[in-house]
């Protein structure tokens, strides 16, 4: 099993002539918050001039972020270090509907859920996820773990 | 059908293959591990039924 990132933002960076682009950046998060990247673009690397800081989206700083998992890396650098990526739109002005069914504290005994559907709407989807450490307050945590 | 959730791809039924009523029945198990302290999740799952 591999490890996901996920991908905040692409840009680019310019020249001072605010036209040429000199670097096409991608700006990824590490869910665990920590990010052990040591490449070019690193958080300490002296290419982060305060012009290109100044062109980060999202008010992020790119020498001080590495501390919640978020690392940035050029195109090339992308290509050759991720062998898939996916990406996902939000549709719910298209009509987008769903049912969700959250599980508790699961004993691991099999539970059935009972889906009916109430008109054809596109095609069908079906996903199981459960939470990873990013994504829950340690206070939850009880140390148990899904085998997948 | 197996759902392997680390690439959270999920199983797809074509618009043509079902009708309005139709009804699924989902089995849900969970081979549930403890490994080490600090690092693991609670035994919390969702399952999403979504079209577009």
């Amino acid at each position: 099993m591999s490890h996901a990132y996920s991908l905040i933002s692409v840009f680019n960076l310019y020249d001072t002539d605010t036209t040429t682009v000199l670097h096409k950046m991608y700006m990824i998060r590490n869910p665990w918050g920590v990010t052990y990247y040591n490449g070019t673009w690193k958080h300490d690397d002296a290419a982060w001039t305060s012009a290109f800081k100044a062109q980060v989206p999202h008010s992020v700083d790119p020498t001080t972020s590495n501390a919640d998992g978020i690392m940035f890396i050029n195109a090339a650098d992308f290509l050759t270090c991720f062998d898939d990526f996916q990406s996902a739109e939000y549709r719910d002005n298209e009509g987008y509907t769903d049912d969700w069914y959250d599980k508790i504290n699961d004993a691991g005994t099999t539970s059935t859920y009972s889906v009916t559907v109430p008109a054809k709407n596109g095609d069908l989807y079906f996903t199981i996820d459960s939470y990873f450490q990013g994504q829950i307050p340690q206070s939850c945590w009880n140390g148990i773990y899904p085998i997948v | 059908m197996y759902y392997y959730e680390a690439y959270h791809r999920p199983f797809k039924y074509l618009e043509a293959d079902y009708a309005a009523g139709d009804n699924f029945i989902i089995d849900i198990t969970y081979d549930w591990k403890g490994i080490s302290s600090s690092e693991h999740p609670n035994r919390d799952y969702t399952l999403k039924v979504y079209s577009k």
